[in-house]
């Protein structure tokens, strides 16, 4: 199952970049294809309304790629619709080539069981170079509520800077559930010890995602039923 | 702009009627703030914009870099130029009769989707909070506090 949720959407994840200067782009987090009309659901922590951004095109994953990519090409984006309070937003391919998008892809986060087989995927760590998509196992373990209110699952992994952005998908109906959105801390959002880049004191293995219904929602304001 | 006034009634329907559904909660919150302080309204307008996070056990696993800022403050400073000043840009649209809150929602959030290259329903919410704020807290006074 592992292995078909991959075939099904791990051609639809990007890379979501901003413009640093007239030459580079700097990695943000990531999302993932949800229509053809080429609309990108990530987290919207990911990104400024302020930034300049791009999605990745990336080979596809079944082959044997470098770690790092000195070089990527890039598509523009512009954010289309934006849900701060659930973690959730829409962008759009300024001019999306042809694409393929999984019919019924996304589901409902009420509908999937607590316990259901799950997993995500993203680009953890690409910001330190590490440009391989990452496809996660994992357990639904819970349901909750957030402080802002947001409906989220709860999952059991490490979610790691970067994942953010990538699907969580629920094995047994194969759609996408919820958009991760980080990690419970047990020193909580601020305050922690930093290494170069790295947050100390802030793992666990308690990851959350964002309800897909509020990316259905940001579709409906686009006149899209997702 | 002398006209334009602070009516409930009126932005209920506003709300409703441009306002995208999901940013509508955070909106409402701004008209039932009983407070005229400006800084309350700041708080729901950098919500909305993505500039400002509550504090909560989770660690936000997007690749590490400061949150973004300068969307809000960009929205106070058009919506200041169009109110307050007697500023070319926003000449034509000063024009009697025109100064409606529609209007000016219209076209702060046009202007600041433009500037941002974002579409321009993602600056409806923040702008509308930016109005109710200087219309709440009464014209003069909010142009008084945001001159630059």
């Amino acid at each position: 199952m592992y292995r078909q949720a991959a075939q099904r959407f791990a051609g639809g994840c990007l890379m979501i970049v901003r413009q640093k200067d007239e030459h580079g782009v700097e990695f943000l987090g990531s999302g993932f294809l949800c229509h053809e009309k080429g609309y990108v659901l990530t987290a919207a922590h990911n990104i400024s309304l302020a930034d300049k951004l791009k999605a990745t095109i990336l080979p596809p994953a079944d082959q044997f790629n470098p770690v790092t990519m000195d070089r990527v090409n890039v598509l523009d984006l512009t954010v289309a619709q934006h849900d701060p309070a659930n973690d959730v937003a829409l962008l759009k391919i300024v001019t999306p080539p042809p694409i393929s998008v999984a019919k019924d892809s996304l589901g409902n986060e009420e509908a999937v069981m607590v316990g259901s087989s799950a997993c995500y995927l993203g680009f953890p760590y690409a910001q330190s170079g590490l440009h391989s998509l990452k496809i996660g196992g994992s357990v639904i373990s819970a349901k909750v509520i957030s402080t802002t209110g947001c409906r989220q699952l709860q999952f059991d992994a490490n979610v790691h800077e970067g994942n953010s952005g990538g699907p969580l998908i629920d094995l047994n109906s194969g759609q996408i559930v919820g958009i991760v959105s980080g990690r419970f801390s047990p020193t909580g959002s601020g305050g922690m010890v930093r290494i170069g880049n790295h947050s100390l004191g802030t793992d666990s293995t308690i990851s959350y995602a964002s309800g897909i219904s509020y990316a259905k929602a940001l579709l409906k304001a686009e006149g899209i039923n997702g | 702009m002398d006209e334009l006034a602070f009516d409930r009634g009126e932005f209920d329907g506003l709300v409703d009627e441009i306002v995208p559904a999901y940013q509508r909660v955070q909106v409402k919150k701004a008209l039932d703030l009983e407070s005229t302080t400006e800084a309350h309204f700041d708080d729901i307008g950098l919500s909305i914009t993505g500039e400002k996070r509550e504090n909560s056990s989770m660690f936000y696993t997007g690749a590490p870099g400061q949150v973004g800022t300068g969307v809000w403050d960009y929205i106070k400073a058009e919506t200041y130029d169009l109110l307050c000043t007697k500023s070319a840009k926003y000449a034509s649209d000063r024009k009697e009769g025109s100064a409606t809150v529609k209007n000016v929602i219209t076209i702060v959030a046009t202007a600041a989707a433009a500037h941002f290259n974002v579409a321009a329903g993602v600056m409806t919410g923040a702008v509308t909070v930016c109005l109710i704020s200087a219309l709440k807290i009464g014209k003069n006074a909010w142009c008084q506090a945001n001159r630059p």
